[in-house]
């Protein structure tokens, strides 16, 4: 599983209450003070686009998008490239997770604080998407999804201890290898990124 | 079986020969440019040939709404042309020759937009897809991948032969002279990577249309406009074409002119050969602003420009090409899958009688119908791309065509199936009403990722769909019915010349802010194939443009006589007025009053002109004996890698080759059509360059011309390896000869 292509979608609460648009100042507002470990580029606005990518901070080596895809809004984390200096001496698919779910926490993180939408704005820590986002060395086959189980196991059990995440592979993805990660207790994004450490 | 690890590999053997060694060629490019052993200018070109273009922000900076902001690449001072930094995201267009495209296509390229791009593949106004924030080193095999279902990119962007267009309804329509799909595809492989197109100063766009009257072809925008159409000959029905030359939008546009009112199918071929030509050799090369054709035809007139286009067919050497798909004109034929029968009566979903009223099309195929899917602002996400491909799979056997307005149509429908349709468009987000409407807005990608971009036309486009939508059930069928088009510059990529109203990007400054602003253009006409250009009105500040819309569409709904079309009324109506009714608009309150006007639609960021660039629209002019250098180079680096592996009887050929295809390059400043044969190269070579001396060296004389005639006559195989070594050196420094040699020939043809 040679890739860096992966991808983690965090839902939104669904006691969250904020309008799309909102996002696109706080995204402008983060280029501005180039907030993440990231060489933030730009904000892509497909809000007309039903069920897509919202609105889109791209940077060089990913993409944070809020994403309605299947009717439900989320912060889809999409990891491209590693090059990033906090990534620069990244290897093997353990490290490389650990390093998608502090990225795609982090972004919840300062949302959820951000001045504009604070209060209103909860992810969910409870139910994940993963996604690796390269069809040629991680299709969605039995191989891929096991060799992708190996390395995500002791993460999870880092991340919810004591818990029995449930973990299943989607067949309707079409040809990405995609998981759904539901813990039966939800946890905050604090939470998360505080065991991640 | 092993896992393949590259796309290379996975994909071997789904390629033609040729797609897969011009992708290749491509990859050794992307290598030497970041040895920085190819100029950026030539690189530029080179990639934007095969689609890859700037974006926004790709000179490393932006202004983020307080100060123009640095963005450091981590590719440092590497480009990939001129002030376009490496690492910067670019666009891919990938060109869909008369919008035609497959279900196998069409999943594949949601599966690039996922892996590529932002999950977004946006339809143009020329009926390519575009995917948008790509890197340059996914290109390749993004390629690759296009190639293994029979797309090229090759000749999307540069001054080249552009996608040739189409109308979506070729073959189905009521109106049309004949099905002109066959007739369009053959001239985009025709003309596509041919000798002749190879050298123009800028793009040359293509557009076929069935028939004279409608708007689905825009031929008289066209710097080719192709319709339709049918004689009686000798007793049998002939076909042909009306052939239209030198029309374009752009900052002066122009109505393409008429050079002949029969073109016969047979000539079809060869007298577009004959205009690109012409272009080639008497275009404008050096003024980037009057190299478009149109200008060529300004200038010369219609009645040169058609003995030139005339004489010069007339010397054309034959090809068997121009007429071997004459033999079957059928091979791009769309099929039915399922039997055509009528709507039934119902009752039907909810919503299905005002789409089916809006987008439903009735094929003169008895049972049939074409279905337009309105695509807001020409977006779909990968999601719903492979979503229509399956259900093109389950009711037309797979097929689509893009169109001009950025939709996509199904055609041979079933009508019978239209309901069911309806609800799986409906369930995949692609059941919206109101296709070719007045809120089935075109606009072009503006600032959200062009250079050029002045003012936010997809902001724009996307607040007035809203409004329009809102107030759609209230709204007079004949505003209904209106076209709205809008460029986020004068260059008119949005079309605006040709709509109802049509709206293009200015800026004004106010105290010591810049204003987002549109010019109001009114009175274009998309009927009659683009027949007629609007005019601009006024500039109004980009956040009362809805209003100027409210007001026109208002305006229009009481006071126009009976079938009264746009057009006449603006005309009847006059400008004056029409301006006295905006003037108010005009106005922009302070900056301490309200800053909402110093902002663009869906952008806080206080306005900014800071954040343009230079166009890739031109490309840069860089030769055919440029190419055919930098060809060569890159054929002398592969000549050395093989050296190092050992493949000595490779390694031989290819420096030959290297020295072939220098001399050819040369050889074409004077002689373009120099055949492929080796003996004919060098003989070619030896007579225009060794007996004239020019190719000798200042010092050296003719030893590196020898160094050519050596290794056509040493052979290529069962060298020493020590020959072959020698033959290496020799073909670098033959070429770099060849690079001396053309810069003493401009050198003298500057001074003359």
């Amino acid at each position: 599983m040679d890739t860096v292509k992966f991808e983690l979608k965090i839902f939104l609460d669904d006691s969250s209450d904020v309008a799309v648009e909102e996002f696109i100042p706080v995204f402008h507002d983060w280029i501005q003070a180039q907030e993440l470990d990231e060489l933030l580029i730009d904000v892509a606005d497909y809000r007309h686009v039903p069920q897509g990518p919202s609105v889109v901070l791209v940077a060089h080596d990913a993409h944070y998008i809020l994403d309605l895809a299947e009717g439900r809004a989320g912060l889809l984390y999409s990891r491209r490239r590693e090059t990033h200096p906090s990534r620069s001496a990244m290897h093997g698919v353990d490290e490389r997770l650990r390093s998608v779910w502090q990225c795609a926490l982090t972004a919840c993180q300062r949302l959820e604080a951000h001045p504009a939408l604070h209060g209103r704005l909860r992810f969910r820590g409870d139910e994940l998407l993963l996604r690796c986002n390269d069809r040629l060395t991680a299709p969605n086959s039995a191989d891929a999804y096991a060799t992708l189980s190996h390395h995500l196991t002791p993460l999870l059990t880092a991340l919810y201890p004591g818990q029995q995440v449930a973990v299943q592979q989607q067949q309707d993805a079409g040809s990405r290898l995609t998981v759904a990660i539901q813990a039966p207790v939800s946890q905050g994004v604090d939470t998360l990124l505080s065991r991640l450490a | 079986m092993p896992h393949a690890l590259t796309w290379k590999d996975a994909l071997q053997g789904q390629l033609t020969p040729e797609l897969d060694e011009e992708i290749t060629i491509y990859e050794t490019q992307i290598v030497l440019r970041r040895q920085g052993k190819i100029d950026e200018r030539v690189f530029a070109e080179t990639r934007l040939r095969r689609g890859v273009y700037g974006q926004r922000y790709d000179n490393g900076q932006r202004h983020d709404g307080v100060a123009v902001q640095q963005l450091p690449f981590p590719c440092g001072e590497l480009t990939k042309g001129p002030q376009t930094v490496w690492d910067a995201p670019g666009m891919q267009r990938i060109k869909i020759p008369f919008g035609g495209l497959s279900a196998s296509q069409m999943e594949t390229l949601a599966d690039l937009a996922e892996e590529y791009s932002d999950g977004i593949c946006h339809i143009t106004t020329r009926q390519d897809v575009q995917l948008h924030f790509v890197h340059i080193e996914d290109t390749p095999d993004l390629m690759r991948r296009l190639a293994a279902v029979g797309i090229t990119t090759l000749e999307a962007c540069g001054n080249v032969v552009r996608n040739v267009t189409g109308c979506p309804l070729a073959g189905v329509c009521h109106d049309e002279g004949f099905d002109i799909t066959p007739y369009a595809h053959a001239l985009t492989y025709f003309l596509l990577g041919h000798k002749d197109t190879q050298d123009f100063g800028r793009k040359f766009k293509t557009a076929f249309s069935g028939c004279a009257q409608h708007a689905c072809g825009l031929t008289n925008m066209h710097d080719l406009g192709l319709i339709a159409h049918t004689r009686q000959e000798h007793g049998e029905l002939q076909r042909g074409f009306q052939f239209y030359v030198g029309g374009g939008l752009g900052a002066v546009p122009h109505q393409a002119q008429l050079l002949s009112e029969f073109v016969t199918e047979d000539e079809l071929l060869p007298m577009a050969q004959a205009v690109c030509r012409v272009f080639a050799r008497l275009g404008e090369k050096k003024n980037r602003a009057r190299a478009r054709l149109k200008f060529l035809v300004a200038k010369l007139g219609i009645e040169e420009f058609r003995r030139l286009v005339l004489a010069e067919r007339a010397i054309l050497p034959d090809d068997p090409r121009w007429t071997a798909y004459l033999r079957d004109l059928h091979g791009t034929d769309d099929q039915p899958t399922r039997p055509g029968a009528p709507l039934g009566a119902g009752p039907h979903p909810e919503g299905f009688a005002s789409w089916f009223e809006s987008n439903v099309y009735h094929q003169r195929q008895p049972g049939y119908a074409v279905v337009t899917i309105c695509l807001p602002l020409g977006d779909l996400t990968s999601q719903q791309m492979r979503a229509l491909a399956a259900i093109t799979r389950r009711y037309n056997g797979g097929q689509s065509r893009t169109t001009v307005e950025q939709n996509l149509v199904l055609r041979w429908m079933s009508q019978a199936d239209l309901p069911a349709l309806y609800t799986e468009l409906l369930a995949a987000g692609l059941g919206q009403a109101g296709a070719e409407t007045l809120a089935d807005i075109t606009a072009c990608p503006g600032t959200d990722t062009c250079k050029l971009g002045i003012s936010s036309s997809r902001g724009l486009a996307a607040e007035l769909r809203q409004r329009v939508l809102a107030r759609n059930g209230a709204l007079d069928p004949a505003v209904k019915a209106l076209k709205m088009k809008i460029s986020g510059c004068f260059n008119s990529c949005g079309q605006h010349h040709v709509a109802d109203i049509g709206f293009y990007g200015v800026s004004r400054k106010v105290g010591n802010h810049a204003v987002p602003h549109f010019q109001v253009v009114l009175g274009g006409q998309t009927t009659d194939n683009a027949g007629a250009y609007g005019l601009s009105t006024v500039a109004i500040p980009s956040k009362r443009i809805p209003d100027v819309m409210a007001r026109l569409t208002d305006l229009y709904a009481k006071e126009r006589q009976e079938h009264e079309t746009f057009q006449a009324f603006i005309k009847r109506t006059g400008k004056a007025r029409l301006r006295t009714l905006l003037e108010d608009l005009t106005r922009v309150p302070a900056y301490t009053e309200d800053r909402s006007y110093y902002a663009d639609w869906g952008d806080p960021r206080e306005y900014s002109l800071g954040d343009m660039g230079i166009g890739e629209c031109a490309g840069e002019v860089v030769s055919m004996t440029q190419f055919g250098l930098a060809a060569s180079e890159r054929q002398a680096f592969e000549a050395q890698l093989l050296l190092e592996s050992g493949d000595y009887n490779k390694a031989a050929y290819t420096a030959y080759a290297a020295m072939l295809q220098a001399a050819k390059a040369l050889i074409q400043v004077q002689y373009i059509d120099v055949q492929e044969d080796p003996g004919h190269i060098v003989q070619e070579f030896r007579q225009r360059f060794y007996d004239t001396q020019l190719f000798f060296d200042p010092f050296a004389g003719p030893k590196f011309a020898l160094y050519l005639f050596l290794a056509h006559d040493e052979g290529q195989s069962d060298l020493a390896p020590a020959t072959v070594r020698r033959r290496v050196e020799e073909a670098r420094l033959f070429i770099e000869a060849a690079y001396a040699c053309y810069n003493r020939l401009g050198q003298q043809s500057a001074l003359l």
